[in-house]
């Protein structure tokens, strides 16, 4: 069975684009445009991995993680954010602010699968 | 010739500058004034004969014009401050030696030039961060059909396809050298900086990580570099831009060099400081170019590199962030043998 993915981003085609290019890599993909959209779909979808970005209008990525973490139903679901800055800790970074890992825009595909497989394997 | 400006003269002359202008004796005592001055202070003539102004500036300009008063030698002190929505700027000279005149007030409506910097930077920012978002759809879009998403493609669309897909990675390059380029030119870049320890080798895989996903010359940087007496040295910096740097350093070296050259890395504990070569057996720079090797916007043209893409940011980028890391950089190279980039970086923050 295809893995679920769960992409939050308010670019609308950016979501789009990241989704089919899932599926043609072998996964469920589904976006979510805001916060708010994103939290409800990660209860109903009931994703593998959820990809999110930070800087969004409206519900920030950090406000979603911690709504995400607080729930009983997504506290366990990874969550890989989309960032501008890179770390040689980024994935510890990302993980002190409750996130397993992260990606920064604008990524090829495969490396986005790459991050994704780690997470969905385990 | 009579060089001496009478008191007069000086007043003509100091209306028409677009500062204000107040002058003090010895004694704090305002001597020569322009109406500028006046009019951002809000001093007045009957202030200056009482002697009587001090109630009219800033604590902290008054602050200063003491300092300048007591200072020994020659002084230059400066000063912003913001006031009923406007911004002031406030300098105060201190001149040597002359017996009338000892310090001078500089004062400048600084608002409108503030302004006018701010919403560049809030442009330039919010342009550059909004660009990422359609450059990433475009990307991925075009990595997929590139990946072989649509099937039968005819010849002539695969070619328009991969001329797409080169261009969209070129404008990746720019919009992150473009990024690197505004916050070095607004002091950003130093805020910026986040130090953490790490080995070298994990910044340098990192860089050739991202090269190798790249069409050649870069993607086939794996089979060309050598790890040449390379001691993986912890170091104490800005993860980010070393990496940069390593990125700039190998993307060079791979693209002016022969296809399948090798391009050498070596790295060693310089009791204290980090010691890092990059070494290509490329085309090298001519004598006259090396002066300008690091500035902005250079690029050497010759048959070579007009065939090669460049925006001619790479170096000046990678000394200024070598800089800002308190480090050094400098070049060896030798026209048609090859160029050495050597580095060196403190090997813990602050020593």
């Amino acid at each position: 069975m295809a893995a679920k993915v769960l992409v939050i981003d308010d670019e609308k085609l950016l979501v789009k684009s990241t989704c089919m290019a899932l599926s043609f890599y072998g996964f469920e993909a589904k976006g979510a445009l805001d916060g708010e959209e994103g939290l409800s779909a990660a209860v109903q979808f009931a994703p593998k991995v959820i990809l999110l970005d930070i800087m969004m209008p409206g519900m920030d990525g950090w406000q979603v993680l911690s709504r995400l973490r607080a729930e009983e139903i997504t506290k366990n679901i990874p969550v890989i954010i989309f960032t501008a800055k890179e770390h040689s800790n980024g994935t510890s970074l990302a993980r002190s602010k409750g996130a397993v890992d992260y990606i920064s825009k604008p990524f090829e595909p495969e490396e986005l699968v790459a991050v994704l497989n780690k997470y969905i394997a385990a | 010739m009579n060089m001496n400006v009478t008191h007069k003269e000086f007043e003509q002359i100091a209306d028409y500058l677009p500062v204000g202008i107040l002058v003090f004796d010895p004694g704090m005592q305002i001597r020569l004034w322009n109406d500028l001055a006046l009019q951002l202070t809000g001093i007045g003539i009957e202030h200056i004969l009482s002697g009587n102004y001090s109630s009219l500036l800033d604590e902290k300009v008054l602050a200063m014009l003491a300092v300048a008063r007591d200072a020994e030698k020659t002084s230059q002190q400066h000063l912003l401050l913001e006031k009923d929505n406007r911004t002031v700027s406030y300098t105060v000279k201190r001149v040597p030696d002359n017996s009338d005149i000892e310090t001078i007030l500089i004062i400048e409506d600084a608002t409108r030039f503030l302004q006018i910097e701010r919403i560049e930077r809030d442009f330039i920012g919010t342009l550059l961060h909004k660009l990422r978002g359609p450059l990433s759809t475009l990307k991925t879009s075009l990595a997929m059909m590139q990946g072989g998403a649509i099937e039968g493609l005819a010849p002539q669309g695969r070619e328009i396809l991969d001329m797409g897909y080169h261009e969209v990675n070129r404008l990746v390059t720019l919009t992150n050298d473009l990024r690197d380029l505004f916050l070095i030119e607004t002091g950003l870049a130093e805020k910026d900086i986040e130090i953490e320890k790490f080995n070298v080798s994990t910044a340098l895989n990192r860089a050739v990580e991202d090269l190798a996903r790249m069409p050649d010359p870069f993607g086939s940087v794996r089979k060309r570099l050598v790890l040449k007496s390379f001691f993986d040295v912890p170091v104490e910096t800005d993860f980010e831009k070393l990496k940069k740097v390593f990125h700039i350093l190998l993307k060079n070296a791979l693209m002016y060099s022969p296809e399948k050259s090798a391009v050498a890395v070596e790295c060693c504990d310089n009791s204290g400081s980090v010691d890092i070569k990059v070494c290509d057996q490329g085309i090298g720079m001519s004598l006259a170019g090396m002066p300008l090797l690091f500035s902005k916007y250079f690029r050497e043209i010759n048959h070579a590199t007009r065939a090669a893409e460049g925006n001619g940011l790479g170096l000046f980028i990678a000394k200024s962030f070598v800089t800002l890391m308190k480090g050094t950089i400098y070049c060896e190279s030798m026209q048609g043998k090859g160029s050495a980039f050597l580095l060196s970086l403190p090997q813990a923050w602050g020593k």
